[in-house]
């Protein structure tokens, strides 16, 4: 067992948990808000990834990649709401029907991802990446960038929940619809809202990701089901169950390699969630609902 | 002030309310009686806008209103309660006062400042006042059905749609409730239609009564003569 790599693999967990924070939050956000399980929120990750790459091919800078990643990102999760789950509920859709509506578009997303640009991986340009050496630990300014930019966009997100009024209505909406409506708040309009904000965070993980690895046409699908796995082990509906969600599977995604060898790292994720699902099923911050 | 003509409504292409006619004049409380799955609640969330109507006229302050959206009819002034989870039991009383007045100000309805609402609210019912700070879901139902008062007011509504009042709370509290909605009729000039299984209490408050069975409203009258009868159980 090498103790010693303890505080490198924490940092590593901390760095990882934070991009899995911010993904959680914007999954979180929509799953709460609207009771859809938006799968496609995978297709959002990876148009946001490659528009960052195309804006990078151009040699622009990195910081008009994100804005384009985010922009991207958002209008298709905008649009895959106003074009696909509305007109569904609208006819009254069942869950399942919604869930294999995004699966589908999840899987032609890729297909058309794929035509376009191509199966190869393309890198995202425009950014120089530098070594960090503190001590015995050592990480990169890409990791510290994807940390930041994360932690950016949840206290972003926090604020215009908890301190504005279209984010008490936001959270009006997801405590209870029909109320909220009866109140005059436009649950559609919420609705399309709160799949922006995510796929704007979504679109910029995107980003993100392709600068840490490279964008390929399937890279969205392993990073958005740990966003799942993340708000279900905090608990749906808390900005904050997301982030210790994130963060906590980032760790034991890291950790776990002290006592696991690589091939079985993946599997640390899923244990976790099947102990909070047995031990606490609503999540490790549930808030006890009246 | 309201006026539904002929209304014809339902679920998913099945029909729960048929022909239905009432007025509501300003100022006035009516009843809506009868038993349950008589098509009362549906009528109340056709007139606001949450549920289609397929059939009829609905029209508020001389506006038509048969095809509007639940959320332009609140701006228009009308509020709805409905009969169960009428709080937002995630957010604190605080923050549910404040959401109540999210469609207030625009449809050319001039709004009050919103401080000066939110002290006349704690005035009527202090309660509100010591659990600002309080999550709604941990109020008892009293206290819930008191801030989903406290949430109407905070709308500044010209007519209450309010279904069940009454329901789930101790007899002396369904008493305070009403008596609360009519001193609320007095003080503000509101009208009231109100949907209520506790008919005596119902009758207490209202000017008039409609009568529903099976989708149709079948009969029409005064509260006090309606009160006046031995019986009105063989009416539903």
């Amino acid at each position: 067992m090498e103790l010693d790599a303890i505080p490198q693999l924490v940092l590593d967990g901390l760095l990882t948990g934070s991009f899995y924070a911010m993904l959680a939050v914007s999954f979180g956000l929509i799953f709460a808000t609207t009771r859809t399980f938006h799968f496609a929120h995978a297709l959002t990750l990876t148009a946001g990834a490659y528009a960052a790459v195309v804006v990078g091919e151009r040699g622009l800078p990195f910081v008009l990649a994100l804005l384009a990643a985010g922009a991207v990102g958002g209008a298709v999760g905008w649009l895959t709401d106003a074009g696909l789950y509305r007109p569904l509920r609208r006819r009254g859709a069942l869950s399942l029907n919604i869930f294999l509506a995004s699966l589908g578009l999840l899987i032609a997303g890729e297909a058309v991802i794929q035509f376009v640009f191509g199966p190869n991986s393309r890198p995202l340009r425009g950014f120089t990446a530098a070594g960090l050496q503190a001590g015995p630990i050592a990480t990169g300014t890409v990791q510290v960038v994807m940390a930041g930019v994360s932690w950016g966009l949840v206290i972003l997100v926090a604020c215009f929940l908890h301190f504005t009024r279209y984010g008490l209505a936001v959270r009006g909406v997801e405590s209870n619809a029909f109320l909220a409506e009866a109140f005059g708040i436009d649950r559609g309009r919420i609705f399309g809202l709160v799949f922006a904000i995510g796929s704007v965070m979504a679109g910029v993980g995107g980003a993100l990701l392709a600068l840490q690895d490279t964008a390929t046409p399937t890279m969205g699908l392993a990073p958005i089901l740990a966003a799942f796995i993340a708000v279900f082990i905090g608990g749906i509906g808390s900005v904050a169950g997301a982030v210790i969600g994130g963060v906590l599977l980032g760790l034991l995604e890291h950790l776990g390699g002290i006592v696991l060898p690589g091939y079985l790292q993946t599997i640390v994720a899923f244990v976790l969630l099947f102990v909070v699902l047995l031990v606490r099923p609503s999540g490790l911050v549930a808030r006890a609902r009246g | 002030m309201l006026e539904v003509d002929g209304l014809r409504t339902g679920y998913r292409g099945r029909p729960a309310v048929f022909d239905a006619s009432l007025s509501v004049a300003e100022g006035e409380i009516v009843a809506l009686v009868g038993h349950n799955g008589a098509g009362k609640t549906t009528t109340l969330k056709s007139v606001v806008g949450l549920l289609p109507a397929w059939q009829g006229g609905v029209r508020f302050r001389e506006e038509d209103i048969s095809r509007s959206r639940a959320a332009d009819n609140v701006r228009r002034g009308l509020c709805f309660l409905p009969e169960d989870d009428f709080v937002f039991t995630d957010l604190t009383v605080e923050d549910n006062l404040t959401l109540a007045r999210f469609g207030v100000g625009s449809q050319g309805r001039a709004s009050r400042d919103a401080d000066a609402v939110r002290a006349e609210i704690f005035e009527v019912l202090p309660v509100l006042r010591e659990r600002s700070k309080q999550r709604a879901g941990t109020l008892s139902g009293g206290e819930r059905r008191m801030l989903s008062i406290g949430m109407a007011l905070a709308a500044e509504p010209r007519m209450l749609l309010v279904d069940e009042p009454s329901l789930g709370l101790a007899p002396v509290l369904v008493e305070r409730v009403m008596d609360l909605l009519a001193e609320l009729v007095r003080r503000k000039g509101l009208s009231v239609l109100m949907v209520e299984q506790n008919v005596d209490q119902a009758l207490r408050i209202a000017d008039r009564c409609y009568v529903m069975r099976a989708g149709r409203i079948v009969m029409e009258e005064s509260a006090a003569r309606l009160a006046a009868r031995d019986q009105w159980w063989d009416l539903f």
